[in-house]
């Protein structure tokens, strides 16, 4: 089990980012009861099997614990995932219980958001939509982000300071949206 | 905090331009690259980057300086692993915590003097 939910999260986008897709699209809606993920991207698709990788990220190795991770995770805890694959894309759909004692804490999103967005930029060159939900009894709220709208006002993502400021604006996204 | 819009974040970006850009024609731009996969995040690897980040803007290098993470070096009892290169020489550094990051950005980013003590060899 990860530390925290964005470590989930992030592992399974690793997995998208690693299968060739060009685009990615990660959504977070979230209550209080509730946190629901669905990465999506256009890769070319896989047949699940459980513990099993095909040893194109590292050479010989045929053992890999991501998706284990997770059911691990949501079977001990009262949750749900589920994979739709095809040849255009894959979807990977994540319910996690946060009332249940054992569900890890959601952990930072803003800092999983932002090392999604330079991953995605700096390393693969793909394209990465976030959407983030937060629903509460009174209204639901939230945010949309692209990778190709932060490059665009920021330049390379991975300076020093370019990292302080990406996290400034998307906490300031976080706390009031 | 309030809410940003892009056009305020891009203002904020370009009102401390003229200084980059200046520090940019230096053309000397370092490298800290931070082994974030699973070994490294259970080891304090968040909190090395976020030291490094800030460490390295508040020394005044946070345009010249590239703060990127990869997944795991391979020295699992050493992370987090931290490799830093600066004027041309890569330099393996590990169990660098946040203060060693801070340490680092100081002697060895700052002042050019590579941290002995939390050297290793792969």
């Amino acid at each position: 089990m990860h530390y925290t939910l964005c470590d989930q999260i992030a592992d399974i986008v690793q997995n998208a980012m690693d299968a060739g897709a060009t685009e990615i699209q990660v959504e977070l809606v979230e209550n209080e009861k509730v946190a629901v993920v669905y990465v999506r991207d256009n890769g070319p698709g896989f047949e699940y099997k459980p513990f099993y990788t095909n040893g194109l990220k590292h050479p010989h190795r045929t053992t890999g614990l991501g998706l284990a991770f997770l059911a691990q995770t949501v079977e001990q805890t009262g949750g749900s995932w589920k994979i739709e694959s095809s040849e255009r894309g894959t979807t990977v759909t994540m319910e996690f219980n946060l009332a249940h004692i054992d569900t890890p804490p959601l952990g930072d999103v803003v800092l999983l958001f932002r090392s999604l967005f330079v991953t995605c930029t700096n390393e693969k060159s793909m394209l990465l939509t976030i959407h983030r939900t937060k629903k509460t009894a009174r209204a639901d709220t939230g945010y949309t982000v692209t990778s190709a709208q932060l490059v665009d006002v920021l330049g390379n993502l991975e300076t020093a300071e370019n990292l302080l400021l990406l996290e400034r604006y998307l906490r300031s996204l976080e706390n009031n949206g | 905090m309030a809410k940003l819009s892009l056009e305020e974040l891009r203002a904020i970006r370009n009102s401390g331009k003229t200084e980059m850009a200046k520090r940019e024609t230096e053309g000397k731009t370092a490298q800290v690259i931070i082994g974030m996969g699973t070994c490294g995040i259970s080891a304090g690897a968040k909190d090395t980057l976020d030291a490094f980040i800030k460490a390295v803007d508040e020394a005044g290098l946070g345009a010249t300086t590239i703060v990127r993470q990869t997944g795991c070096m391979g020295i699992c009892d050493k992370e987090p692993t931290v490799e830093v290169i600066a004027d041309g020489v890569k330099t393996l550094y590990g169990n660098v915590t946040a203060a060693v990051a801070k340490q680092i950005v100081d002697e060895h980013l700052v002042g050019k003097k590579v941290v002995a003590s939390a050297v290793i060899n792969k």
